[in-house]
């Protein structure tokens, strides 16, 4: 596991308050927050991090048309900062623990790596061959509990604009990916391998985009 | 008919599948409700069993043995006029699949109005365990515990019948975490941390009056929520009353009772099946003193919290000496059963591919 942002006391006078660290879809290494904020109209979850440049905002918004980026942007709120309004289910897959039943309305290991390799198959096609989202995987993918079937379960974090980079000219994004998941999961991962890349090659076979 | 026309049921091999079995029988008793009426019961907190002697009038003179729906006035469904279309929408979660009853969760629309639910089917003399497990979530709640909000009670007949909470979708229970790493890298966990402090402030806050007990502290039925909140719930087995407890030894069932489970939880992997229980696993292959992460994690925090609430109410003295003789017996079983858990978790093989 890694960081997990302190948690301040659930207090529901507060209009601002820290999302809970097990939703918590913060990422320092773009600086992004992720805070609840409470109205007597209800209480709504933003993510918030620093504007776009003019490519950053290129590749979001292609990102965006495709849904692969969870919630909505809401606009005119800040000049400087990006807010998503993000579902209250939505927390990252980082801490998920291994879910092995199936059925139709389970989501269990094996369709959320294939769906992760969808997710990421999909990304790879907007951003390039040449280029990866670097970073931590577990923090940069989020999960959307109670969808309805059908429906995408997992998409990229607002803000994973900020971390598309150059991949190393030695590996391929499979590899990549592959390798960040092995060490996130560890022995989850070997089991679930096979979806994943099944998942990652799937709609580049279909030629879906 | 037993289906109407108009409704599409897909083809498919639901014997493959318990939880869509389950779902799908659901939705079918959903076409025979016959009656939509309020649920309100009340509680005479006088009584040893005050659940229990409520769902004995309830049943005597409000349940009419047709299939009726029950719903919470506090949703505000007018029931007056007769109900022409209720339908139930399955959704996919991760969350609920350890639950030993099968919990599913879903959008139940009501003539147009919807609500979102998590369900829980009732099949063993459901007459006696749909209005327990509602009627112990309504309780909870005007005890001032944090719990679920009851959404309603669906009683089909004497094996039938289903309990529905409303759907908190920024919700999720412990066992949804992966824990194996967490221990002894807690420091690098604060947010972890402050749940679990949550939890021991409020498992001590139910053993406090010594009369109370959940029944199944699993980590399973501990919920955690985006703005904060960690909570149990599933009070199904629980054990609510306000009649003083007759000595230490009463309060001590109560608090044994419960954080043995917890503790149980804590100690097994998620892949055992002891006596079909599972659990988080994060002492699990741990190489270190049980006991001593035990306390850091959970103990030292409940001692804190029970014994600052005993000096709260220390113009009864018999009770502090009474919470002390429970405490000192708690912290002594509680270290055999650690013992008794690490060397069950030795015999357990790590999960294979």
């Amino acid at each position: 596991m890694s960081e997990f942002y302190p948690q301040q006391h659930r207090n529901i006078d507060k209009f601002e308050a820290t999302t809970q660290a097990r939703f918590s879809l913060a990422y320092s290494k773009i600086g992004s927050t992720d805070t609840i904020i409470n109205h007597v109209s209800g209480s709504i979850r933003v993510v918030s991090y620093d504007k776009d440049t003019r490519r950053e905002t290129k590749i979001r918004n292609k990102l965006t048309d495709k849904g692969l980026i969870v919630g909505s942007l809401l606009v005119d709120i800040e000049p400087n900062r990006n807010h998503y309004k993000i579902p209250k289910s939505a927390r990252p897959i980082e801490y998920e623990s291994y879910v092995h039943s199936s059925g139709e309305y389970s989501y269990n290991d094996k369709k959320l790596f294939y769906e992760l390799g969808e997710l990421l198959g999909d990304t790879q096609k907007i951003i390039g061959e040449k280029n990866i989202i670097e970073g931590d995987l577990g923090r940069m993918v989020s999960f959307v509990e109670f969808s309805e079937p059908g429906t995408r379960q997992l998409f990229l974090v607002p803000g994973v604009e900020k971390t598309v980079t150059k991949i190393n000219k030695d590996l391929t994004p499979l590899d990549y990916y592959s390798d960040q998941l092995n060490q996130i999961y560890d022995n989850r991962f070997e089991d679930a391998a096979y979806y994943f890349g099944l998942g990652f090659i799937q709609n580049r076979i279909s030629g879906d985009t | 008919m037993l289906f109407p026309e108009n409704h599409e049921w897909i083809e498919r091999d639901i014997s493959q599948d318990p939880e869509a079995e389950r779902i799908v029988q659901f939705q079918k008793s959903l076409v025979s409700v016959n009656n939509i009426e309020i649920i309100n019961p009340e509680f005479d907190f006088e009584e040893k069993d005050p659940v229990n002697y409520s769902i004995k009038r309830f049943l005597a003179y409000e349940y009419d043995k047709t299939p009726t729906l029950f719903i919470n006035p506090e949703l505000g469904i007018d029931t007056s006029s007769k109900i022409s279309n209720i339908e139930f929408t399955p959704l996919i979660a991760r969350g609920g699949k350890r639950s030993a009853h099968g919990v599913f969760f879903g959008k139940l629309s009501v003539d147009g109005e919807q609500l979102n639910i998590a369900v829980k089917p009732h099949t063993v003399n459901a007459l006696k365990t749909g209005p327990d497990d509602y009627f112990k979530n309504l309780v909870v709640k005007k005890f001032g515990h944090y719990n679920l909000s009851p959404a309603g009670l669906y009683i089909v007949n004497e094996e039938e019948a289903y309990s529905m909470t409303i759907l908190d979708e920024g919700l999720s229970t412990l066992d949804s975490i992966d824990w194996t790493e967490y221990y002894p890298n807690i420091d690098n966990n604060p947010g972890m941390q402050e749940m679990w402090r949550s939890v021991s402030g409020q498992a001590a806050l139910l053993h406090a009056s010594g009369n109370k007990m959940h029944g199944d502290m699993a980590a399973r039925n501990i919920a955690t929520s985006a703005d904060g909140f960690t909570f149990f719930i599933d009070w199904e087995y629980a054990r609510l009353s306000e009649q003083k407890p007759r000595d230490a030894e009463t309060r001590y069932n109560h608090s044994y009772g419960d954080l043995s489970v917890l503790l149980e939880s804590m100690c097994l992997p998620p892949h055992a099946d002891i006596g079909g229980k599972a659990g988080i696993g994060i002492l699990y292959g741990k190489n270190c003193d049980w006991w001593e992460a035990f306390c850091e994690i959970f103990y030292n925090e409940y001692l804190f919290v029970r014994t600052s609430l005993a000096e709260e109410g220390s113009h009864h003295i018999q009770t502090m000496y009474e919470v002390e003789d429970e405490l000192t017996e708690l912290t002594r079983s509680l270290r055999d059963e650690i013992q008794m858990m690490q060397d069950i978790c030795k015999s357990i093989p790590p999960k294979t591919r």
